[in-house]
């Protein structure tokens, strides 16, 4: 099922930058093959904010690692394309992929002090992602041109200066002093952001955050969100946020889509996920999250836990969990169904009104499932 | 039978049953890896031969008939298959002294490394679980003994001390200990701490007790695959040290010291000097191989360098 | 700040160095017999009376503690004894020796080092390979492999039967050699002595091999399972989501980070080094310390062992301080 040249048509008129298609990236294990990505098609436009929803396992930060062919073997990327600027991404021979990293597309990682490497200064880090891409100041140097180690000693004094300025960017307090100071002395929100100034170095046109603010206390968590909110508005630097948290999701990302064991159960606008989910996974998610308010309601839990993605039952993967579903359910695939203009779901039940790509609706049988 | 007779007799059978099956996937799992097996194969025939040196050789190891001197192995021109080494210097078949040469680098093996073990281990327990001034006196004492690079150590003391089978044990396990102790020590710094001795104390147990019967099984596993790979370097040490002539003196076959008086018969008689370095080889070889094997089989985890 | 720190560390070893010389000191009270029959060597055919004096001259009428005192105090002044088998003071003896057996220890350490560091590193980037499964059992018979018998191996092949390279001493007899530090290799440099530089390099090769590859071999295992351990970390992921190339993110960044624990062992190997280096010399008839302490062995010239093994001691917790001192510099975690 392509659903790229419809994709295209419904959203306003930003256009798609990043196209996934049926991504699939599989790990072999002793207990067999694990489909940890199995056929995800997104699309990401131009200054957008993404996200990607779902627990530990869901293969939310595999699908991020594909993007970038970060996938270490055993692992492989098994099938899909991921177009990027006109250009399949998986057929780019390494040193083409190589110029891709970090310049057009660049990542943050979860656990910052294990990212960043103890035995270099932060700022030589950051001076790294420049150096590798050959960007430093954009002034022409007036002649003589400087050679050989002149030269380089002129870079690496533009490299630095860039270094700084987007160390106070990022909102790293005198970065003349932090320049030289390693990741061990920074506190757990400075790491973050200093991550966050190594992927930003090269300006990226894409910037993959997986699980940014996780490992930091929630006052931080909101200010390196804001950050990552400036960056998007300033740059135009489109995010995607892999997040399990929901609420951090509907705060931030213009639109989020919902993946459940490697599979990609629902997307939409987060008006539409949030505030109508159609999927009973999303809707499970939703009233998991404890709120403060007036009401005191009762969290559920969904019942059940995730498949051994090694050996995931035929049909919907959500399917033994759900509390509506029906012997459809588990034969076949589920296709996605449309529901209106960019909110799609997977789910018999869910996309009950829904529109396939190819026309066919799904209209329900008369009976329904007990409650 | 009493009550108390039955608990135990009961508590005896399943541990007997525990046994069995812990043996039955270590089996298991050796088997799986072939050239571990081949290992342990290779040092118990060592063990064998060493045992059982009387009965499976011909010739005398100790004294030869100088119209053989230096007859080349079975293989070469003018080797005879009842010479199948060869002979040396004196006309003693090599072969048979090389078997008997293992005795002695297996008993000087495991007696160092039993008395390191032991020595060490209850030293370490000791420090690591009383603390204070002993762990403090003990420590300092190890740490000046690592000080010293372990073969001038062993020349040091057995320049002084004479050669001969004794002082070579004593020399190479008063330099031994010290990584068992640490070893111990550490363990038992980690293990103290834990709920079971806490809950033991409770219960009413003495101190002696609470060592002896709970904490050293876990300790002692780790401290079993040490000392197995520390063999292998036992047994070069004494072969190096016969070698310079501090070891065990001529004519007990030492293969060090056979290397050592073959070696100026080198452009003659290559065998004599390389056919018992080719046991120390092998033998130290088995030992490793099956050492480190042990290691991967009861705990990969287990990091020792 | 950070010198005076280092000045502090080495303050530190002091009392180690102290307690190695007390210990070494209790060493010649080990042997049975008369320590002044002990002190000549058991050679000295002396009367009475000088045995007396003697004895007063090596304050061997006073108490145990008074003697301590004395050896301590004459080590620290750089006093090690004297030497009657050979007619000298045992420092100048040491002294002399000295080059050949540090030209030993560093050409050693340089063949091992390059030995394991390639192999280390490519075991660990092409894990399993045929490379790998080779190294490593390469390094398994290295480290089985027991010193004095590689060496005659060596020898036997490459000097008797290829007649490549030589097997003994350290300059070939004829070759005219003006010493500098006293270390040919070196001096030959320095003094643009081309025929003596390859002659002296010859001799040294085999020797250093046979003492690096034990070393060669432990090295390279640890530097492959730092590596492997590193190749799995999350820095490296960063690395290469930078955009770098293979080579940068193996070279900087994973190796400088594995050499850390291995730097360590490296530090550790030199005890191997320096205690291998007595019976590498023997093989070899290199003529340097060890030489003279397997000498000394045999004449029974104790107050020269004492000294010697004094001496290795020593240059082993110096070793060791130096390595501490170079791991602060490559681990930013750990300060002095």
């Amino acid at each position: 099922m392509h659903e790229t040249s419809e994709q295209s048509q419904h959203m306003s008129d930003r256009q798609a930058l990043l196209q996934v298609q049926n991504l699939e990236t599989v790990f072999p294990t002793r207990r067999g093959l694990v489909r940890a990505v199995a056929g995800v098609s997104l699309t990401l436009h131009a200054s957008e904010i993404l996200g990607i929803v779902g627990e530990s396992g869901c293969g939310k930060s595999v699908t991020l690692l594909s993007i970038l062919r970060l996938i270490s073997s055993p692992g492989r990327i098994r099938g899909g394309q991921i177009i990027f600027r006109g250009r399949d991404l998986l057929t780019l021979s390494a040193r083409e992929m190589r110029h891709v990293r970090g310049k057009d597309i660049a990542m943050v990682f979860q656990d910052p002090l294990s990212t960043l490497n103890p035995a270099f200064p932060v700022g030589e880090q950051i001076r790294e992602s420049l150096h590798i891409h050959g960007i430093s100041s954009a002034e022409p140097h007036a002649s003589p041109q400087p050679r050989g180690w002149t030269l380089r000693r002129a870079r690496a004094t533009s490299e630095e200066e860039r270094v700084l300025r987007l160390m106070s960017e990022v909102g790293i307090a005198s970065p003349m002093d932090r320049y030289r100071e390693y990741p061990h002395q920074f506190s757990g929100g400075m790491q973050q952001r200093a991550l966050i100034a190594i992927a930003l170095a090269c300006e990226p046109k894409v910037l993959l955050a997986d699980e940014p603010t996780t490992s930091l206390d929630v006052t931080i968590q909101a200010q390196i969100m804001d950050l990552l909110r400036r960056i998007n508005r300033e740059h135009g630097t489109a995010v995607v946020l892999v997040t399990h948290n929901l609420d951090l999701a509907a705060e931030f990302c213009q639109r989020i889509v919902v993946m459940y064991a490697g599979r990609l159960v629902e997307m939409g606008t987060v008006e539409q996920v949030i505030e109508s989910p159609r999927h009973p996974y999303t809707r499970g998610l939703l009233t998991c999250i404890p709120r403060i308010s007036a009401e005191r309601r009762r969290i559920q839990p969904i019942p059940g836990a995730v498949p051994d993605l090694a050996a995931v039952p035929p049909g919907c993967a959500f399917a033994p969990r759900c509390s509506n579903a029906r012997p459809a359910c588990q034969t076949g695939s589920i296709p996605l169904f449309e529901m209106e203009t960019g909110h799609r779901v997977r789910c018999l039940d869910g996309g009950r009104d829904g529109r396939q790509p190819d026309g066919t609706s799904n209209a329900a049988p008369p009976q329904q499932s007990s409650e | 039978m009493t009550a108390r007779a039955t608990y135990w007799g009961k508590a005896w059978r399943i541990r007997l049953r525990l046994w069995r099956r812990g043996f039955a996937e270590f089996g298991y799992a050796l088997w799986q890896r072939p050239v571990v097996l081949l290992g342990g194969i290779v040092v118990l025939a060592f063990l064998l031969a060493a045992l059982l040196a009387d009965q499976i050789t011909i010739h005398n190891p100790m004294r030869g008939s100088l119209l053989l001197r230096f007859e080349p192995p079975a293989w070469q021109a003018g080797g005879k298959w009842a010479y199948p080494l060869g002979t040396d210097d004196q006309g003693r078949d090599l072969l048979t002294r090389i078997i008997f040469g293992t005795r002695v680098s297996l008993a000087v093996g495991l007696l160092t490394v039993g008395i390191s073990v032991g020595v060490g281990t209850v030293l370490g327990a000791a420090a690591g679980y009383y603390r204070g001034w002993l762990d403090e006196l003990l420590s300092r004492f190890a740490d000046l003994l690592l000080a010293f690079p372990f073969l001038i150590f062993a020349i040091g003391v057995m320049a002084f001390l004479g050669p001969g089978f004794p002082n070579l044990v004593m020399a190479l396990a008063f330099k031994g200990w010290v990584e068992f102790f640490r070893l111990a020590r550490g363990e038992m710094l980690a293990e103290r701490a834990k709920e079971y001795v806490f809950a033991a104390r409770v219960a009413g147990q003495g101190d002696v007790a609470i060592i002896a019967s709970e904490i050293l099984p876990n300790i002692i596993q780790s401290i079993f695959v040490l000392g197995t790979l520390r063999l292998g370097y036992m047994i070069i040490m004494e072969a190096s040290l016969s070698f310079i002539g501090l070891g065990i003196q001529p004519p007990t076959p030492a293969w060090g010291s056979m290397v050592a008086s073959g070696r100026d018969y080198m452009l003659r008689a290559w065998w004599v000097a390389t056919f018992p370095g080719l046991a120390i080889l092998l033998l130290v070889m088995a030992i490793n191989v099956f050492g480190e094997g042990l290691r991967d089989i009861l705990d990969p985890r287990l990091k020792i360098e | 700040m950070r010198a005076v720190k280092i000045l502090e560390r080495v303050l530190c070893t002091l009392p180690i160095m102290v307690g190695v010389a007390v210990i070494v000191f209790f060493f010649i009270r080990l042997t049975p017999g008369d320590p002044v029959d002990i002190m000549m060597g058991r050679g000295g055919a002396v009367s009475a009376a000088e045995i007396e004096q003697l004895r007063h001259q090596f304050h061997l009428d006073q108490p145990l503690h008074v003697q301590l005192w004395y050896f301590l105090r004459d080590a620290a002044r750089g006093n090690l004894g004297y030497s009657y088998i050979r007619n000298k003071p045992v420092v100048d003896l040491l002294v002399e020796r000295l080059p050949a057996t540090i030209e030993l220890t560093l050409g050693s350490l340089l063949v091992s080092l390059l030995i394991a560091t390639p192999i280390g590193i490519l075991s660990a980037v092409r894990q399993n390979s045929l490379l790998d499964r080779f190294s490593m059992a390469g390094a398994f018979l290295g480290i089985s492999m027991p010193g004095f018998w590689l060496g005659i191996i060596l020898i036997l092949f490459f000097a008797v039967h290829l007649q490549w390279l030589p097997a003994q001493s350290r300059l070939s007899y004829g070759l005219q050699l003006q010493e500098l530090t006293g270390m040919h290799v070196l001096d030959s440099l320095l003094t643009g002595n081309l025929p003596a530089l390859a002659d002296s390099v010859k001799h040294l090769l085999l020797p250093s091999i046979t003492l690096g590859a034990g070393v060669a071999a432990i090295v390279a295992r640890v530097l492959r399972s730092s590596m492997l351990e590193v190749l799995r970390s999350d820095y490296i992921k960063l690395a290469r989501s930078k955009g770098a190339t293979e080579w940068r993110v193996v070279i900087k960044h994973a190796l400088r980070n594995a050499l850390i624990p291995t730097v360590t062992v490296v530090g550790l190997q030199f005890g191997v080094l320096l205690g291998g280096n007595m019976i590498v010399e023997a093989v070899f008839s290199w003529p340097g310390l060890g030489r003279l302490v397997v000498d000394a062995i045999f004449n029974r010239d104790f107050p020269l062992i004492q000294g010697a093994v004094m001496i290795y001691a020593i240059t082993f917790v110096l070793v060791n301080l130096v390595v501490d001192v170079l791991y602060t510099y490559l681990n930013p975690q750990i300060t002095l």
